[in-house]
């Protein structure tokens, strides 16, 4: 599949474009958190480390997804390396599934190299690896990868300012989808009540991906969640993705 | 080999939308192992039509077809290599990662890619260059690695927008050269141009578009053919014939023993010659002087 082509390509590129340097950001961040927590008990330390730690790889992981996604599709059609891929056997879906794919494998080893230094550094406080921090750690690439599609989607069609008030907008909606449904069920303007049904569903549920209390708390999570957690993500990352095709798919790359 | 049939394409712009027309009904057909040449002023609507043909823009009206595939089926691509008018590329690549990616894109062998890349390279005179980072590239280079990538997939249509921008006149001999040789290959050629001399040199046809309108299309030597201004008939003859002649030819030149007369037609030319040749003159030359291209375009341009 030529999205695969297009995929590495775009891997290469964003990796030249030096945004691991955030990993070094992100070491430093738990090295010093753990540091300054010194003084606590052991149990404290690991805790407060395990949750700053995976809160910083969140906002470490969605600032670049936002960043480099807003201009993932419009950066080709300003510097018109478009042309050098339109003009080739390629569909315009292939296009955008293999720059989308590219974004997420750097994501991933973004996401894979700060995880490691999460370990280790935890590793070094409690003498042992925590293994039980991954699901928090996979939802937290599931929710990348939604944020990822959505900046994709919105920068098929217009400019990455507009993007990233778009998407930086649905991810906080995409946050408080919890108080939404709350709203629901308390009002009973029948207008009201379907413009949030609307916002409800159509923005995707972010905070279904927030595991991260839970994990670090030790506490049980529902059967299957994890599953259900990746099929919705994924399904709706398959969604955006086909929208985005069909939209890209008669664009006039002037 | 490609076939172009009322593309007509108009834009929208401003803040209150005013509607402009690019390219307005043009018909095309390019035969197979034709060297066409599309000559237009800037603004004319080559660029337009070349990326209407490449799908890169969709016509407002109008159907293509490249090898008989209608242009929006990624299989009519396959076999076609294309020269952008300014050369886009990733410049944090090098330019054999650029060629590797390219061909990737057409779906070539990785096995094969190898040798492809650095016969082109050594094509285009960039084999020296080959692990240096696009970034770093002049003009002129970048254009010689897109003429590179355009032939990556050993293309049966190359559609080369202004090929000869940007090149040194060393750079443009060797374009010249190598674009003959894919003539003789039997290759199907489709370019725009600003440099009529190269389109006269190339072009087995030429087609004029102004303000998105074909104006003129034909075959390169029936346009030039058609086109004679005069003829100069050289002749040596004795000097004591000098001032009849002149009489009878005001315009004549006249050096050492030789006489240089223009004739306006081509029609006055045995005439002439018949009367010299009377006279104990030696016919030296005759010259038809044909309008060239250059003078035809603009002619063509102006009365449109």
């Amino acid at each position: 599949m030529k999205s695969f082509v297009i995929a590495a390509n775009t891997f290469r590129e964003t990796i030249r474009n030096r945004i691991m340097y955030n990993i070094l950001f992100f070491a430093i961040f738990v090295i010093g958190v753990s540091l300054l927590v010194s003084d606590w008990s052991i149990h404290q330390q690991a805790k407060i480390l395990k949750d700053f730690g995976l809160a910083a790889m969140s906002i470490f992981g969605l600032l670049i997804a936002i960043f480099i996604g807003i201009r993932l599709i419009y950066q080709e059609i300003e510097k018109r390396t478009i042309y050098m891929l339109v003009t080739k056997p390629i569909a315009r879906w292939e296009i955008i599934v293999g720059k989308y794919l590219g974004l997420i494998l750097t994501i991933a080893v973004n996401v894979l190299v700060m995880s490691l230094c999460l370990f280790a550094v935890d590793y070094l406080l409690e003498g042992f690896v925590n293994w039980e921090l991954t699901p928090a750690i996979l939802l937290i690439y599931v929710e990348i990868m939604v944020v990822i599609a959505l900046a994709t989607f919105f920068s098929t069609f217009t400019s990455p300012m507009i993007s990233a008030l778009l998407t930086i907008c649905l991810f906080v909606v995409g946050h408080l989808s919890p108080i939404l449904k709350l709203f629901l069920h308390t009002h009973t303007n029948t207008i009201f009540k379907l413009i949030l049904q609307g916002i409800y569903y159509a923005v995707p549920n972010l905070e279904y991906f927030n595991i991260r209390t839970a994990v670090v708390e030790s506490l049980p999570l529902p059967h299957h969640f994890l599953f259900y957690a990746l099929f919705y993500g994924i399904g709706y990352v398959g969604i955006l993705l086909l929208i985005s095709s069909f939209i890209f798919r008669r664009k006039d790359l002037k | 080999m490609l076939r172009i049939e009322n593309l007509t394409k108009t834009y929208s712009s401003g803040f209150i939308p005013r509607r402009t027309t690019a390219v307005c009904n043009l018909n095309l057909e390019i035969e197979k192992g034709e060297v066409f040449a599309f000559l237009g002023a800037n603004g004319a609507g080559k660029t337009t039509t070349i990326k209407a043909i490449l799908n890169i823009i969709s016509p407002t009206e109008g159907r293509i077809w490249i090898m008989g595939i209608d242009n929006r089926q990624k299989e009519a691509r396959r076999k076609v290599g294309f020269l952008p008018d300014q050369p886009y590329f990733y410049d944090y690549l090098t330019a054999k990662e650029f060629l590797f990616f390219t061909a990737r894109l057409y779906g070539m062998p990785k096995t094969e890619i190898s040798e492809k890349i650095y016969s082109l390279l050594e094509l285009v005179g960039l084999h020296e260059d080959a692990y240096l980072h696009l970034r770093k590239y002049s003009r002129g280079m970048l254009q010689r690695l897109a003429f590179a990538q355009a032939l990556i997939n050993d293309p049966e249509l190359l559609i080369l927008d202004e090929p000869m921008t940007g090149l040194d006149p060393l750079g443009r001999k060797q374009f010249r050269d190598i674009i003959l040789g894919l003539k003789e290959r039997k290759k199907t050629i489709f370019f725009s141009s600003h440099i009529l001399s190269d389109a006269e040199l190339i072009a087995d046809r030429v087609g004029i578009i102004n303000k998105g309108h074909l104006v003129n299309i034909g075959k390169l030597d029936d346009l030039l053919e058609t086109q004679i201004q005069e003829v100069e008939i050289t002749f040596q003859i004795n000097n004591s014939q000098l001032p009849e002649l002149k009489k009878q030819y005001p315009n004549l030149i006249s050096r050492d023993s030789k006489v240089l007369i223009k004739v306006p037609s081509e029609q006055h030319t045995m005439e002439v010659i018949r009367e010299l040749e009377t006279r104990g003159g030696h016919l030296i030359s005759v010259i038809p002087h044909k309008r060239n291209l250059e003078e035809i375009f603009v002619e063509e341009i102006k009365r449109s």
